[in-house]
């Protein structure tokens, strides 16, 4: 046992090495100045250091250099001279952090904000994730912008038409409103209904409202009388009959919608909301074929 | 602006350009790299180049033991670059070595410590090598200085701290106060010439030649500056001149402190030296509070004792006096954070 740890420090002595040291250096006879000389220090920092008055000493450098030489003098094992030391100092450390506490508590909080990289959530990511995180959230906001700019329209209503031309709306998704189309037939709003082709039997699935994209509404009002005839993707036929003048028919189908108008000159038509012209490479005579696209764009239409 | 951008994913390093080893230093998590500064070259016939094979301990277990197309070079000497396009790979190896395999190359904020007796064209050398292997901004600051700050020395107060950093290349002994050194000199006697002065000492008293690597292990384990009580063996081997083979024999610490006499007193000289030029009341204050040893020179056996004995003034050793430089360039880069780069006249 070292005569650090040997005698247990009595009543009112300093739990540091100083009383340690202090014993042994009497043990061996020494006297204070003695012990300075040899050490080269100043009596009263050895007195310091027997008393564990560290602070007087200077920055912990000093006192923990002084500490091991003085234990060698003595033939003291440094460690344990060192471990008691650190004992000391740890626990006026903790006194130190509770107070600051104490005072950190009462004191205005202004903390200090680190940079972002060195916040310790990142600083803990591994090295590659905070580069990818930041492509991922660039790429998620180009999508969001990608989608925002698409209009609205194109991503398709949940329509079926019926052999009528009007339009159903689909219990899962809100139609569009179509005043034209609720006044020919407002019955039919509201309630999903099984979509008739233009002999009255069902119609293919095909034709049934989707919110599938690909799909075309047509829009056509008529200023005269003209014959439409209006197939879908699939060939089956969405509409075929007469445009009487001043009417209007709503039509929806899998694009593209395969589009026949027997007198071209008097019919509007507007493809998913928007008028669209009907150019003259679609037209022979008063008669107009032409296929329209889930893009709204015309193009021509195959010869039957 | 790109170096900017990398700049925000790197971190700000410290680095202990040595000539034995080199330490970096990062804010926040301390050292992180510890390496011989040692880059071994392969000669390249086709391009009729050299690249480089391996850096750090890689290399160093390479010295003496190369064949003829690859070299093991110290592209440092005496704390000043000797070979500049080694030291800028060597570094470049070193700091992403450190940021790991990141996305981006980093291009870190860097300070650099340099002996205090460099001359402005070896620190400009320095300073481009670092900005060579991708430094985004480099400032320099003397070994001394981050050596005190380091070791924990109050610089800032109205007091004399006297430091010596006793490196591989040079030692640097200064007395600092408020943030300044006051006198400070370098000595090209490090832990090199240790090395030196024992294959120089084993060469003329047994006529035979030992290696770099085993003169640095006798130092390690048997060296000493003081005479002990104790005294240590050692067995080693090396070839024997006359007879040209190899052979093993015994070293003791009382001879290993023989041979390390001249460089020891070198350094001694240096220190007394210091002591004359340092004004009378920081020499007081050096005087009572005594001299702290850095750098792994101060890992020498005793020689905190043999200071003590040559100047009569009290000698303490650092804690961990190896990584006392890039810790303490450490501190330096918070502290230019905090108060601006004019505190300690960074460059």
């Amino acid at each position: 046992m070292s005569a650090l740890s040997a005698a247990p420090p009595p009543g009112g002595e300093s739990p540091g090495p100083g009383s340690g040291l202090r014993r042994e250096r009497e043990k061996r006879g020494l006297g204070v100045v003695e012990a300075a000389e040899k050490l080269h220090l100043d009596p009263s920092v050895v007195e310091a250091l027997e008393s564990d008055r560290f602070a007087a000493i200077g920055p912990a450098v000093f006192a923990k250099g002084h500490l091991k030489q003085y234990a060698a003098l003595l033939n003291l094992p440094a460690e344990q001279v060192m471990a008691a030391y650190e004992a000391v100092q740890r626990a006026s450390r903790v006194g130190a952090q509770s107070q600051a506490v104490d005072d950190a508590a009462n004191a205005t909080p202004f903390p200090k904000i680190p940079p972002l990289h060195q916040l310790p959530l990142l600083a803990k990511l591994p090295p590659l994730s905070v580069p990818v995180g930041i492509a991922l959230i660039a790429l998620l906001l180009v999508a969001s912008a990608l989608l925002w700019w698409k209009p609205w329209h194109h991503r398709g209503a949940m329509v079926a038409v019926n052999s009528q031309g009007a339009v159903i709306s689909a219990a899962a998704m809100p139609a569009q409103p179509d005043a034209d189309a609720a006044a020919a037939s407002p019955d039919a709003l509201g309630a999903p209904q099984p979509p008739v082709g233009a002999d009255g039997a069902a119609a293919p699935s095909a034709a049934i409202a989707s919110p599938l994209a690909g799909r075309v509404r047509l829009r056509m009002s008529f200023s005269a009388d003209s014959w439409v005839d209006v197939r879908d993707a699939g060939g089956v036929t969405v509409y075929r009959g007469k445009g009487a003048a001043n009417s209007v028919k709503s039509l929806a189908g899998a694009a593209p919608l395969s589009v026949y108008l027997g007198y071209v000159s008097g019919v509007q038509l507007e493809i998913n909301n928007h008028a669209v012209a009907i150019g003259p490479q679609f037209v022979r005579g008063d008669v107009a074929r032409f296929e329209a696209g889930a893009d709204g764009v015309l193009r021509r239409a195959p010869r039957p | 602006m790109f170096k900017r951008l990398r700049g925000y994913f790197s971190n700000d390093l410290s680095i202990d350009l040595g000539t034995a080893n080199t330490l970096i230093y990062v804010r926040e998590r301390g050292i992180v790299l510890n390496e011989p500064s040692v880059v071994a070259v392969q000669d390249e016939p086709t391009r009729g180049g050299k690249i480089i094979v391996a850096v750090g301990v890689d290399a160093k277990n390479m010295i003496g033991r190369t064949p003829g197309h690859i070299t093991a070079v110290r592209p440092m000497k005496d704390g000043v670059i000797a070979d500049f396009t080694y030291t800028e790979k060597m570094l470049q190896y070193f700091i992403k070595k450190v940021h790991g395999n990141r996305f981006l190359s980093p291009s870190p904020r860097v300070l650099v410590c340099v002996p205090f007796g460099s001359t402005q064209v070896e620190r400009r050398a320095i300073k481009e090598s670092a900005e060579g292997a991708g430094a985004r901004s480099v400032d320099i600051v003397p070994e001394p200085m981050a050596a005190a700050v380091g070791a924990g020395l109050p610089v800032q107060e109205a007091r004399g701290s006297m430091v010596l950093d006793v490196g591989g290349g040079t030692s640097e002994v200064a007395v600092i106060s408020l943030n300044g050194i006051v006198y400070a000199a370098s000595v090209r006697i490090g832990g090199d010439k240790f090395d030196e002065a024992i294959t120089n000492y084993v060469r003329r008293n047994y006529g035979i030649l030992i290696g770099e690597a085993t003169a640095e292990r006798i130092k390690l384990e048997i060296g000493s500056a003081y005479p002990g009580q104790q005294v240590r063996e050692i067995s080693v081997k090396g070839r024997n001149l006359s007879e040209g083979v190899p052979r093993s024999f015994t070293l003791n610490s009382n001879e290993i402190l023989e041979a390390l006499q001249e460089p020891l007193q070198g350094i001694v000289g240096a220190v007394k030296q210091a002591l004359e030029q340092t004004p009378p009341e920081l020499g007081a204050d050096v005087a009572e509070r005594g001299i702290v040893l850095t750098g792994g020179g101060a890992l020498l056996r005793d020689i905190d004792k043999l200071l003590m004995e040559e100047t009569g003034l009290p000698v303490v050793v650092a804690d961990d006096p190896l990584t006392c430089v890039a810790r303490g360039g450490g501190r330096i880069l918070e502290l230019t954070e905090e108060h601006g780069p004019g505190i300690f006249g960074l460059e």
